[in-house]
């Protein structure tokens, strides 16, 4: 293991005396390292620049070898996820000025294997993703000329914060669960399987029930409720998940008193 | 690529635009990484999207600047702040020839239901609208 590498200073790249913060990032370069390092980087610093402006003033200017995935900029694509001061934040959401006077550390996301610098492995999560069927499977077929599916705004809001979801794993990272069981679903997996649950036009809830009631699916929960306060989108997982339990255990116990239970 | 071809242009900033584009395809033949790894090399990534930016880039400048005319979100200040359909209906086609300027063609326009017109808005939209129903009328 190496020692970090000497900071760069401003007056180094030619910037001349500014306003500087310390940024620590943990460095992973599979071809170099055998472990992860500690890299010091000195970025010149206004009020208005996020986390993710300060990595990319050290991509262009200071070290091009740093990797970090991002693309919005605005807390839409999920790309920038990533572990700032110890906890999950998208970095484009997470401003310097918030974080003064340093050092800033920024990690890669925990409870996921790193690729490579602030890059994780998401292959998991894609898998998890896929198997909960996050797709409408309509209630009732319906033709062209049949028109439209109406939905109530009452039936809407059952599950509009849900598809706010933008699959940015912070809650993943958050999660103690799935920090200690990593073949549990998670809470942002199963927060979605609720959106197409909770949905009045989807019927699929029997056949997305095996993946909720599996032992590495909900109940797994332990009811941390810390995903729901690091989701940059308020989409709530941990009451996702509390709404699926109390399903689940009413279907359970009508079981006894209809062959069908509550599923249509 | 603002500054010489935002929706306001005249054929010297293009050409400035046009020159530039050419000067960076120029130095982007030197281009340069610090990172040579194989793994997430973000660097590279990059760096091959910036030569497909510069050629894009061209091809938005040069097509801008061969179209002698305005129309739509290309509104020239030197001369040209008409409509020309009669030259420039038609698709400019540009073509990559590896050298410091593209090659430039045009296409035929296929129009459906909604022709060319001029934006016009308060009094004059109104008269607009007056003229095109009244040769709806005649069609009819």
């Amino acid at each position: 293991m190496s020692d970090p590498v000497a900071a760069k200073t401003p007056e180094s790249i030619g910037a001349g005396p500014a306003s500087t913060i310390t940024i620590e990032v943990l460095r992973y370069r599979p071809e170099q390292e055998d472990k992860p390092v500690w890299q010091r980087f000195e970025v010149l610093f206004t009020d208005d620049m996020s986390v993710l402006q300060g990595l990319q003033q050290i991509k262009d200017e200071l070290d091009g070898s740093l990797s970090f995935r991002w693309s919005c900029r605005m807390a839409i694509c999920g790309s920038c996820g990533m572990m700032v001061n110890g906890q999950p934040a998208l970095s484009c959401k997470t401003f310097l000025r918030d974080l003064l006077p340093g050092p800033v550390r920024i990690e890669a996301l925990a409870h996921f294997a790193i690729g490579r610098d602030l890059v994780v492995s998401v292959d998991g999560f894609i898998k998890k993703l896929e198997s909960i069927k996050p797709y409408l499977i309509p209630k009732e077929p319906r033709t062209l000329a049949e028109g439209e599916y109406l939905q109530t705004s009452a039936q809407l809001a059952r599950f509009e914060p849900y598809s706010a979801c933008i699959n940015c794993l912070l809650c993943h990272a958050a999660c103690p669960q799935f920090g200690l069981d990593p073949s549990f679903t998670g809470p942002g997996v199963l927060a979605l399987l609720h959106r197409y649950n909770a949905d009045s036009h989807d019927g699929g809830s029997a056949q997305r029930q095996a993946m909720l009631n599996a032992e590495q699916g909900m109940w797994n929960c332990t009811a941390v409720g810390y995903c729901s306060a690091v989701c940059p989108k308020q989409v709530d997982p941990a009451h996702a998940i509390n709404q699926n339990k109390v399903n689940s255990a009413k279907d359970y116990f009508l079981r006894f008193l209809s062959p069908r239970g509550t599923q249509p | 690529m603002d500054d010489g071809c935002g929706i306001y242009r005249s054929a010297k900033s293009m050409l400035a635009t046009c020159n530039k584009l050419a000067e960076l395809q120029t130095r982007y033949q030197r281009v340069q990484l610090d990172d040579h790894s194989k793994a997430w090399n973000t660097e590279w990534l990059l760096a091959i999207e910036l030569g497909f930016l510069l050629d894009v880039a061209q091809a938005m400048a040069h097509s801008a600047l061969n179209r002698q005319e305005s129309r739509g979100s290309h509104q020239r200040l030197d001369g040209f702040e008409q409509r020309d359909d009669l030259r420039f209906l038609q698709h400019s086609l540009v073509f990559y020839t590896g050298c410091s300027a593209p090659c430039m063609d045009y296409g035929p326009v296929k129009i459906t239901s909604s022709p060319p017109g001029a934006r016009a808005y308060g009094a004059a939209r109104k008269q607009a609208e007056a003229k095109r129903r009244a040769q709806e009328a005649q069609h009819v």
